[in-house]
C-alpha cells in the first residue's frame, strides 16, 4: 500500500519535470565571441564536445592578432555571476598557433563567465565567454 | 423556533476550540515550524533524508531533464534543539551534515560536508478561543555562515553552507477550523549578509500555505505548499541579472506520536511540475523521516 502511494505520488513528478525538455546543453547567442575584448585577436573557439555542459570541459582556442601573430591563451578563469564562487584553473597547453583548456569544471547549471587571457609579445587582452548550462 | 440566546449559545459552542491537540507540521514545512508543542519544556530532534536531482528549470522558466551523466545523490542529518523558555516562546537551534555524491561528464566527488548553524527564537500567542481567530506566531532567526560553502570545482554543489549571514523575520498565522483540522499561512524573510568578496546574495521571501488534519490521538498528517523567491545577487552595488530563483515545493508529512515524548514524522517533498512557476533552480525531491523526542 505503501509502495502504490509513494510511486503514485513520484513518477508523475518525475516524468513532468524529466519529459519537459532535451537533455544537454546551451550556449546563448554570443557566448562564443569571434574578437577579444578590445578587438586584439580575432577567436576561433571548438568545444570537444560541441558545446559547454555541466561537467569536465575542454576546448581548443585560436587567438590570431592584426599581424597574423598567434597568441596565447596565459590564464583561465571561471565563475557565475550571482553566486560567490568559481572554479579551479585548468590545464593550458599551447602549441603551433592552439592552446588546448583542459579539464574546466563547471559543475552547477546557469549562466557561467569564463574569462580568457590572451597575450603576443607587447600586447594582451581578454575574452569573455558567457554558456548557459541546463 | 429557537431563540436567539439559544442560536447565540450553539454558535458560541460551534466556534470554541476543542482540547488542544499536537499539530503534526514540522516535517511538511520545515525549519519554521515549532519543535516543542505548549506543554513541552525541552525537544530535541533528528532527521535523515534522502535527496535526489531531477532536472533544473533555467531563467525562462523552462524545464529540463538532467543531461546525461549527470546526477546528485544527498543523504542528510538534521538536527534541532529547542527550549521553550516560557510558555509562549520557544528558542532553537538547527544544524545540517550531508553526505554527497555528485557525477557529473568527467568530474565526481563524494563528501561529507558540515551545514550551517542556525537560531531562531520563536513567540506564539495564547491558543484563542474561537476558531475564527488565528493564533499569531512570529519569530527572528539568524543562519551564521559556519558551514562549507566552499572553493574549488565542486565544493560548490557538494557544500550545505549559505557563505554569507542570513538575518530573517517571519510570522504565521494558525487557524484551527475545526476538531482535527489546522490550517496555517506563514512568511519570512531573509537578508542575506556576504561577509567576504563583492557578491550580496538576493533577499529570499518564503511564503508558505499548508493544512494539517489529525486522523487520531496518535495519526496525523500534512500537506504544504511553499514557494521561495530570491531575489536578484549584487555585485558591487549592480544587480546580476538571471541570478534570481523561484521555487514552488509541496510537501506531505505523516505524524505519529508514539508516546506522550516521541514523535515521528515521515516526509516527502518535491517541486512543483508546473511550466513556469519556477526558475533558474534544480530541480529536486526529497524523502526522510524525523525523529523528536520532547518534554
Amino acid at each position: 500500500m505503501k509502495t502504490a502511494w509513494t510511486r503514485w505520488l513520484t513518477l508523475p513528478l518525475i516524468a513532468a519535470l524529466t519529459g519537459c525538455g532535451d537533455a544537454g546543453v546551451t550556449a546563448e547567442e554570443g557566448a562564443l565571441p569571434s574578437l577579444s575584448e578590445r578587438g586584439t585577436f580575432a577567436l576561433e573557439i571548438a568545444h570537444d564536445d560541441g558545446a559547454f555542459r555541466r561537467g569536465s570541459n575542454s576546448f581548443a582556442v585560436r587567438a590570431t592578432d592584426g599581424a597574423g601573430h598567434a597568441g596565447s591563451v596565459v590564464g583561465v578563469s571561471a565563475r557565475m555571476p550571482g553566486h560567490a564562487h568559481g572554479t579551479t584553473p585548468p590545464r593550458i597547453d599551447c602549441a603551433d598557433g592552439v592552446c588546448r583548456v583542459s579539464d574546466l569544471v563547471l559543475a552547477m547549471p546557469g549562466r557561467w563567465e569564463i574569462t580568457l587571457q590572451l597575450a603576443v609579445p607587447g600586447e594582451q587582452d581578454e575574452a569573455l565567454l558567457a554558456p548557459v548550462l541546463r | 423556533m429557537r431563540s436567539s440566546p439559544a442560536i447565540a449559545a450553539a454558535l458560541a459552542a460551534t466556534l470554541a476550540v476543542p482540547a488542544a491537540w499536537a499539530c503534526p507540521c514540522g516535517g511538511a514545512l520545515g525549519p519554521v515550524a515549532p519543535w516543542t508543542l505548549a506543554a513541552d519544556r525541552v525537544a530535541a530532534s533528528a532527521s535523515l533524508s534522502y535527496q535526489g536531482e531531477l532536472g533544473t528549470v533555467d531563467a525562462r522558466g523552462r524545464a529540463w531533464s538532467l543531461p546525461p551523466g549527470v546526477a546528485t545523490h544527498r543523504a542528510l542529518l538534521d538536527l534541532a534543539a529547542a527550549w521553550r523558555v516560557v510558555p509562549s516562546v520557544e528558542l532553537a537551534a538547527q544544524w545540517s551534515a550531508a553526505y554527497t555524491d555528485l557525477t557529473l561528464p568527467g568530474a565526481s566527488s563524494a563528501a561529507v560536508t558540515a551545514g550551517d548553524l542556525s537560531l531562531r527564537g520563536r513567540w506564539e500567542s495564547a491558543a484563542p478561543l474561537r476558531r475564527v481567530v488565528p493564533q499569531v506566531a512570529a519569530w527572528v532567526a539568524l543562519r551564521l555562515p559556519t558551514g562549507d560553502s566552499g572553493s574549488g570545482a565542486l565544493a560548490t554543489v557538494t557544500g550545505l553552507g549559505l557563505g554569507a549571514w542570513e538575518p530573517a523575520v517571519g510570522a504565521e498565522l494558525r487557524w484551527s477550523v475545526s476538531t482535527p483540522v489546522t490550517l496555517i499561512a506563514l512568511t519570512e524573510v531573509g537578508v542575506r549578509v556576504a561577509p567576504l568578496g563583492p557578491v550580496r546574495p538576493g533577499v529570499r521571501w518564503m511564503l508558505g500555505a499548508a493544512v494539517s488534519h489529525q486522523l487520531s490521538s496518535r495519526w496525523g498528517w500534512t500537506a504544504a505548499l511553499t514557494e521561495v523567491l530570491e531575489g536578484e545577487a549584487t555585485e558591487e552595488g549592480q544587480s546580476v541579472a538571471g541570478s534570481g530563483t523561484r521555487r514552488t515545493l509541496l510537501a506531505l508529512g505523516a505524524t505519529t506520536q508514539w508516546t506522550e515524548r516521541l514523535r515521528t514524522m515521515m516526509t516527502i517533498s518535491g517541486d512543483v511540475p508546473v511550466p513556469g512557476l519556477e526558475s533558474n533552480i534544480t530541480t529536486q525531491l526529497r524523502a526522510g523521516v524525523t525523529v523528536v523526542w520532547s518534554q
